[in-house]
C-alpha cells in the first residue's frame, strides 16, 4: 500500500480557496487590532499612560524655551513618544506574547498551519497601530495645549519614527517574551521597562540627572532612539541642552538601534528554536 | 431540547477529505508510524510503535495514563521527535506543509486571550489552502450565538466545540483528536460525535484518542489499544471484545481492562 503525498488541489464542496500569504497577515494584525481594542489595561498602559505623563510633564513647563528655541514642550513630546514605544515593544511583543506563550497558544501554533511568523507579524501590526495613535495623541495635545508648532513634514517624520522605532524595538520584546520564563514576564518586563525609560532620558531631561546617568544613556539603544526623536523635533543646541551632552551623528544613534534590533532578533530566535528542540527532544 | 440536542441533528456537509480521487478508502496511508520509539531518559513513552492507519478509517486510540497516546500525537503533528523510527502523515514527515492537510485537537490547547470566536475560527481557516464558511462551523458546532464571545469567556464544552470548529474550519485530510470530549456532558458528547462522523464521511480520516469507552466502540472503525507506548491490541471493536476470554464480548471495558491489566470479569 502506498501513501498519497499529494495535497488536493481541487477545491471541496462547501468550501473556498483562500489566498496568498498577505492577507492572512492582514487579517492576523486585524484580529490583535480587535484583541487589543478590548483589552482595557493594555490600551491605557501602552496608549493612554505616555499621553498621560507627557500632559502631566510635558506641559506644565512647555512654553519655556530651550537656548535655540526649541519649545519644552515640543522636546518633551519626542521623549514620552519614545517613551511609548519602549512601552509597546515591552509589553505587546514582551509581556503579551510571553502570557500566551504560557497559556500554550504558540505551542497550539507550532501544530497548525499557521505560522509562527504571521502570529508575530500580527502583534508588530498591532504595535504599529498602537504607536500612530500615541504619536498622533501626543501630537494633538502637543499642538492644543502645548503650543507645539512644527511643519508638516517634520510632523510626518516624528510619526515616522515613531511608528519605525516600533518595530525596530519588537525583536527586544520578543526577546523578553522567549527568553524568560511566561509567568516571570511581566515582573521582568516591568524591572526592565521603568529603569531604561528612566535611564534613557525620557522621564526627566538627563542634563538634570546625575551625570552618571548621562553616561549610562550613552549605552542604551533605547536612548539612541530617543536621539533620534529629538533630532526630528529640535535642533541640534536644543537636543545638548536637554540631554546634557552633545549628540553623535545620526548614523551612530541608527547603529545603536539596527544592533539593538539584530542582536535581540538573534537571542529570540535562539530562544525561540532551544524551546522547540527541548520539547521535540 | 436542549441546544446540544438539535445540535445532534444537524449534518455537517460531508466535505471533509472530499477528493475525487482519494475517496477510496484503501487509496493511501494517512498515518504511518513504523518502529517509533520516544524516550525520554530511560522512560519509553512510546515504544517500537507500529501503527498504521488507511485514508478515510476512523481509528480510536485507546489505552490508560501514559500509555503513550498523547505522545503519539505529538510525534504526528511534529512537535516532537521520535528517538528511533520513521513517522509520516499524508505520506510526508510531520511538521511543515503537511500541517495545512490536518486539523488537530491537542490535549489542553492554548488558545489567545481576547479574541472573539468568529475570529479565531476565521483566522484558523484563513491559514489553510481552503476553509469552510465560517458562520456555517460555528452554527454546526453549536457556537453561532457565542461567535461575538471571547475565548477566554467559554464554557469547558464550548472551548472544545471551538476547537472542534478550529479543526474543521480549513477541511482537512486528516483529523487527529486527542481526547476531544473529555470535558464535555453526555448530550454534548453526542452531538459532538454526531459532528465529528459527519466531518469524516466524505473521506477524512479520523483517529482520536479517548477514556469513554462506549464512544471508540460506537465511532471507530478499528481500536488501537496501547500500553506501555506498545500496540496490544488492533481489531475492529466488536472483535477486541468478542477475543477476550471470558469477557462479555458487547462490553469494551471488560475487553480493555483484560488487555490493559488482565484483569477479567
Amino acid at each position: 500500500m502506498t501513501a498519497t503525498t499529494a495535497a488536493r488541489t481541487i477545491t471541496p464542496p462547501g468550501a473556498r480557496r483562500n489566498g496568498g500569504r498577505l492577507g492572512l497577515v492582514a487579517l492576523q494584525v486585524r484580529v490583535d487590532v480587535a484583541a487589543a481594542l478590548r483589552n482595557t489595561s493594555f490600551l491605557v498602559g501602552a496608549v493612554a499612560i505616555p499621553v498621560l505623563l507627557y500632559a502631566m510633564f510635558g506641559l506644565p513647563n512647555g512654553s519655556d524655551t530651550f537656548p535655540e528655541g526649541t519649545r519644552v514642550s515640543t522636546l518633551l513630546m519626542a521623549s514620552f513618544a519614545a517613551y511609548g514605544v519602549v512601552s509597546l515593544a515591552v509589553f505587546t511583543f514582551g509581556e503579551w506574547v510571553a502570557r500566551e506563550r504560557g497559556r500554550g497558544w504558540t505551542r497550539t501554533l507550532s501544530a497548525g498551519p499557521l505560522p509562527t511568523w504571521v502570529y508575530l507579524a500580527g502583534k508588530t501590526g498591532m504595535a504599529v497601530v498602537c504607536a500612530a495613535v500615541v504619536a498622533a495623541g501626543l501630537a494633538v495635545i502637543g499642538a492644543l495645549v502645548g503650543g507645539v508648532r512644527l511643519p508638516a513634514g517634520t510632523w510626518a517624520a516624528f510619526a515616522a519614527v515613531t511608528v519605525a522605532g516600533v518595530v525596530a524595538f519588537s525583536t527586544f520584546g520578543f526577546a523578553i517574551a522567549y527568553l524568560v520564563r511566561p509567568k516571570a514576564a511581566a515582573t521582568i518586563a516591568n524591572l526592565v521597562f521603568l529603569p531604561l525609560s528612566f535611564c534613557s532620558g525620557f522621564f526627566f531631561p538627563l542634563s538634570q540627572l546625575p551625570s552618571v546617568l548621562q553616561d549610562v544613556a550613552a549605552y542604551l539603544p533605547t536612548h539612541h532612539f530617543g536621539q533620534l526623536l529629538w533630532a526630528t523635533v529640535g535642533t541640534p543646541g536644543d537636543v545638548e541642552a536637554l540631554v546634557g551632552a552633545p549628540p553623535s551623528a545620526t548614523v551612530v544613534h541608527l547603529a545603536w538601534v539596527a544592533g539593538w534590533f539584530v542582536l535581540c532578533g538573534t537571542a529570540a530566535l535562539w530562544a525561540a528554536r532551544r524551546e522547540a528542540a527541548t520539547r521535540r527532544g | 431540547m436542549t441546544r446540544s440536542t438539535d445540535l445532534a441533528h444537524l449534518a455537517l456537509p460531508s466535505v471533509l477529505g472530499m477528493q475525487p480521487e482519494l475517496r477510496d478508502h484503501d487509496a493511501g496511508l494517512a498515518v504511518e508510524l513504523t518502529g517509533v520509539t520516544k524516550r525520554y531518559g530511560d522512560v519509553r513513552a512510546v515504544d517500537s510503535l507500529d501503527l498504521h492507519v488507511r485514508r478515510g478509517e476512523v481509528v480510536a486510540l485507546l489505552g490508560p495514563n501514559g500509555a503513550g497516546k498523547s505522545t503519539t500525537f505529538e510525534l504526528l503533528l511534529g512537535l516532537l521527535r521520535p528517538t528511533e523510527g520513521t513517522v509520516q502523515v499524508l505520506g510526508q514527515s510531520p511538521g511543515g506543509a503537511v500541517r495545512a492537510r490536518i486539523g488537530a485537537m491537542m490535549q489542553g490547547a492554548g488558545l489567545p486571550e481576547d479574541v472573539t470566536v468568529r475570529e479565531l475560527v476565521r483566522l484558523i481557516g484563513r491559514a489553510y489552502p481552503f476553509a469552510l464558511d465560517v458562520d456555517d462551523v460555528l452554527h454546526r458546532t453549536a457556537l453561532a450565538d457565542r461567535a461575538r464571545r471571547t475565548v477566554t469567556n467559554l464554557s469547558g464544552g464550548e472551548r472544545q466545540r471551538l476547537l472542534l470548529a478550529a479543526a474543521l474550519v480549513g477541511v482537512p485530510e486528516l483529523l487527529l483528536l486527542d481526547e476531544p470530549t473529555a470535558a464535555l456532558d453526555v448530550a454534548s458528547r453526542r452531538a459532538f460525535w454526531a459532528q465529528a462522523r459527519a466531518s469524516v464521511s466524505g473521506g477524512a480520516t479520523l483517529l482520536f484518542t479517548t477514556h469513554h469507552l462506549d464512544e471508540a466502540f460506537s465511532e471507530a472503525d478499528r481500536v488501537v489499544v496501547l500500553l506501555g507506548g506498545r500496540v496490544v491490541a488492533d481489531a475492529p471493536p466488536a472483535e477486541l471484545a468478542a477475543t477476550v476470554g471470558d469477557a462479555d464480548p458487547d462490553n469494551l471495558e471488560d475487553a480493555f481492562l483484560a488487555l490493559t491489566t488482565g484483569e477479567t470479569r
